[in-house]
């Protein structure tokens, strides 16, 4: 499709958010307002990819029928192989798309020391967007189902929006069926007015955080990482802290905006962040950034793998399976891989000297954490292990260099982005009840967002590659 | 919800940042309805704005302006290489390019953009200076090569294929003709449109327009895709950004959409990455289509009495690459060219073909050294310079090759 429907762009804004609010409060029985949902998300994915909305489709069927399934059968293996095939399909899928050119370049690699070829082909893929998010939809849907969390739903229609939802489609929250089913199933009775404020109010400062802080600071960051070799000792660790702001408010910018048009449409979608650049831990920083990612990864991997009563081996086996797993979520690279080691170890390290940690005063242990989570974001960021060795060598070594273009402005955003990331109350903590002042000054905000927008400046939120 | 005085209170941010949100698209929407010549680069984009679904530029428009500049100009960053020139843009009640001149020979001249003529007049475009040579009018019917990321939403794509300029040939009543088709070096061009229309989408707006045009309303689906495309305001918006990105000494993004180069004589030069990523580049499956693609073009053309001649242009890039400060010996490439493998696989099936490479890069040296270009600096396009030595070297070839070109009065 010719125009991409990011929430930040002016086509979404301008056209496509607008139909559908008005679509739906239009319309009154939950079978339409169901229909608009799925026809509005797959016209939104559509615009991303339009090949691939058969494999949404299928993701979505497979795990309605295997909730089918699971409503049906009381024996004990049947309930079993209603959800493990299911699963393996779905993880089948997504490993194809996702990780088998990483893993056949990994096996050429290896084999090529003793002069072998592998006989399977590359693939011409690429990595639907969102798949990764929809899959863990469906798959968490399926758990949850088996093991009686939740009841299965017998509405297609009422399953296919959820999991296609699009407000969170392209890059979550992963929301679990359990924390929408509700409002899903009286999507009817919703009220119009009810939220109408905090739903702007979000969506607002969402817009914000994306264009006027990420947006702006990746203006900065992307030229002077393009040319990293050339980087000094200050301006390899500004960049490096200038994207950590930046990630925090790329993707809580859009978790904003998906709370916000959430609310339009009747739907409570969960908070994804709360404020983790305030965590005091590393384990508490995992607690606080992309909570779904999280909540998922513990209630599938870890709580399964280290039990109700661990040992400390089976603790930190279960810590280090489930981190790479989540390392690997985002992608096959092994710099992901390097990235989940090193902060497995962190949370490893820090339980076991939780006792001599909390000694430490409060500040000191954020400014740690946040520093950990910088060290961390370089292996993340970069685009290989060249990049990551050369950025951290800069960092942990005295380079002296030019700053870089802009730096100036930079710096005045870094303490911004700074307060606003460390200090300021997070958007699910404030009232969202803004006086006339406050109300001027956030319109003015967005009309600026608008102007950027409408400028060309439009950046794809940054976990759309996940 | 708070009242005062039974009044709704608009500052309240779930009815404020909506109206301004309306707000703003109003005045979106109500800029689409202003001329955007103004703010053009060129002629070409002002006039391709309303196209009709079945014609290449918008039916009986002028365009007319005295500072237009290149088309490679994105940001600040570009100015140093910034040339205005006159332009006068005419569209005739076809949607092609017109030039004056009484006698029309029978020539067809089809191709891209440096074809159409991009920052020079009329009568001064490739087709119109080589008419002036064999003393007549040759049809302009050459066309923009839009991307990928440009293809329009609603139209279908514009391509050039043989029943297309059958269509023009039987408009301007010639039989036995000669179609020169130019061909420019870095478009994946003219099978990108055949891989296109395979998409069933593509197939999808090809039917609604032949449907829109059969109801003669192709030209209100010409207006709503130009709607939809061009948005003044946002033009205006990104001026604006790009002045305030410089004031603030911030990286602009749009600086790195080219690349700026520096000329032996020092002169700045802007070149698209595609003809840099294209130079030396082996092209095999671009070669194998687009020789697919001729044949079956030449086919039909032959089918109706017409000769088929390909012009080869190189990019600027090809042209200029070993004049530029900062080029390495190293990166000069060896023949055969993408264009001489492809010329020289035409001419085994027998289609003529004028690969004008060679002399373009001898000219260009030439003409450097008295600070004279063959292509806009700021510009992909041929400069008035450029335009003159290719229709030369086409109609010395025409007549060294002895192709037949009856006279006007024969026709």
């Amino acid at each position: 499709m010719a125009f991409p429907l990011s929430f930040n762009s002016l086509n979404f804004l301008f056209y496509f958010l607008p139909a559908v609010y008005a679509l739906f409060w239009t319309l009154k029985s939950k079978s339409q307002r169901y229909l608009l949902l799925i026809i509005s998300s797959y016209i939104f994915y559509a615009s991303y990819s339009f090949k691939f909305l058969g494999l949404l489709l299928l993701s979505t069927s497979i795990a309605y029928f295997s909730g089918l399934a699971l409503l049906h059968f009381k024996n004990k293996t049947a309930r079993f192989f209603s959800v493990f095939v299911p699963i393996i399909i779905d993880l089948g899928i997504l490993c194809l798309f996702k990780y088998y050119n990483f893993f056949l370049d990994n096996l050429a690699q290896t084999l090529a020391w003793w002069n072998l070829e592998p006989a399977m082909p590359f693939l011409n893929i690429v990595v639907p967007v969102g798949m990764s998010f929809y899959v863990f939809h469906t798959i968490s849907y399926m758990v949850d189902a088996y093991r009686g969390a939740i009841t299965p739903t017998g509405n297609f229609l009422e399953f296919a929006a959820y999991v296609s939802l699009f407000p969170q489609l392209a890059c979550g929250p992963i929301i679990r069926y359990w924390q929408i089913d509700e409002d899903l199933k009286k999507i009817d009775q919703a009220k119009r007015m009810e939220n109408n404020n905090r739903a702007w109010s979000f969506i607002t400062i969402g817009l914000i955080e994306k264009v006027l802080i990420a947006d702006q600071m990746g203006l900065i960051i992307d030229p002077a990482l393009k040319h990293y070799n050339d980087l000094s000792t200050l301006g390899a660790w500004m960049c490096m802290v200038g994207f950590a702001y930046r990630y925090l408010f790329d993707f809580a910018g859009y978790c904003d905006m998906a709370v916000g048009i959430g609310y339009l449409l009747g739907l409570h979608i969960p908070q994804n962040f709360n404020s983790p650049f305030k965590a005091l831990d590393i384990g508490d920083f995992a607690r606080r950034w992309h909570i779904s990612l999280y909540m998922c990864m513990r209630d599938l991997v870890y709580l399964p793998l280290a039990g109700s009563k661990p040992s400390v081996f089976r603790v930190v086996m279960s810590v280090f399976i489930t981190v790479i797993l989540i390392g690997l979520w985002h992608g096959a690279k092994w710099t992901f891989i390097l990235w989940a080691l090193y902060v497995a170890s962190l949370i490893v390290l820090h339980y076991l000297i939780r006792p001599l940690c909390q000694k430490l005063p409060t500040y000191l242990r954020m400014i740690l954490t946040f520093i950990e989570f910088v060290i961390g974001l370089t292996l993340f960021a970069a685009q290989d292990m060249t990049m990551a060795k050369s950025l951290l060598t800069t960092m942990f070594s005295w380079r002296q260099n030019a700053l870089m273009q802009g730096w100036r402005p930079f710096s005045i955003l870094l303490v911004l982005a700074g307060y606003l990331a460390h200090l300021a109350p997070n958007s699910f903590e404030i009232e969202h009840e803004w006086k006339p002042g406050m109300v001027i000054v956030l319109g003015a905000l967005f009309l600026l967002c608008l102007f950027l927008l409408a400028g060309g400046q439009q950046f794809q939120f940054l976990y759309f590659q996940f | 919800m708070s009242n005062s005085g039974g009044k709704k209170n608009i500052l309240q941010v779930g009815i404020f940042i909506p109206i301004l949100l309306f707000l703003a698209f109003s005045a979106d929407s109500f800029y689409r309805f202003t001329s955007i010549d103004k703010i053009c680069s060129s002629g070409i984009e002002a006039v391709y704005r309303f196209r009709q679904p079945d014609t290449p530029f918008e039916a009986d428009k002028k365009f007319q302006r005295k500072n237009c500049y290149g088309d490679l100009v994105y940001c600040p960053a570009h100015k140093e290489a910034l040339t205005f020139r006159e332009e006068t843009f005419t569209v005739d009640e076809f949607g092609y390019r017109t030039s004056t001149g009484e006698k029309i020979l029978p020539i067809i001249f089809a191709g891209s953009s440096l074809t159409v003529g991009v920052g020079v007049s009329d009568d001064l475009t490739v087709p119109a200076q080589l008419g002036k040579l064999l003393a007549g009018r040759i049809y302009n019917a050459g066309q923009t090569y839009w991307q990928r990321n440009d293809r329009p939403v609603l139209l279908p794509l514009f391509h050039i294929d043989a029943q297309r300029i059958l269509k023009i040939a039987r408009r301007l009543n010639i039989e036995n003709g000669l179609v020169i088709l130019e061909m420019p070096e870095e478009a994946s061009l003219p099978y990108f449109y055949e891989s296109e229309l395979a998409n069933p989408i593509n197939k999808g707006k090809q039917l609604l327009a032949e449907l829109l045009i059969s109801l003669n309303l192709g030209k209100e689906e010409g207006y709503l895709e130009g709607f939809m495309r061009a948005s003044p305001l946002r033009r205006i918006a990104r001026e604006a950004q790009n002045n305030l990105l410089e004031k603030l000494d911030i990286p602009n993004p749009l600086e790195e959409k080219v690349a700026i180069k520096k000329l032996s004589d020092g002169k700045p030069i802007l070149f698209n990455w595609r003809s840099i990523r294209y130079y030396g580049e082996n092209r095999e499956s671009d070669k194998k289509k687009t020789i697919a693609y001729l044949k079956k073009f030449r086919d039909l053309l032959s089918k109706k009495g017409f000769d088929l001649a390909v012009v080869f242009l190189p990019s600027k890039y090809s042209v200029y690459a070993d004049s530029l400060k900062d080029f390495n010996a190293s990166d000069y490439k060896e023949s055969p060219t993408y264009l001489e493998r492809l010329e020289k696989e035409l001419n085994a099936v027998n289609i003529k073909t004028l690969n004008l490479t060679d002399g373009l890069r001898e000219k260009s040296k030439v003409e450097l050294n008295n600070h004279k270009y063959l292509f806009f600096p700021d510009d992909t396009h041929l400069t008035q310079y450029g335009i003159d030595f290719v229709a030369g070297e086409i109609a010395d070839w025409l007549e060294k090759r002895q192709v037949r070109i009856k006279t006007g009065s024969e026709i």
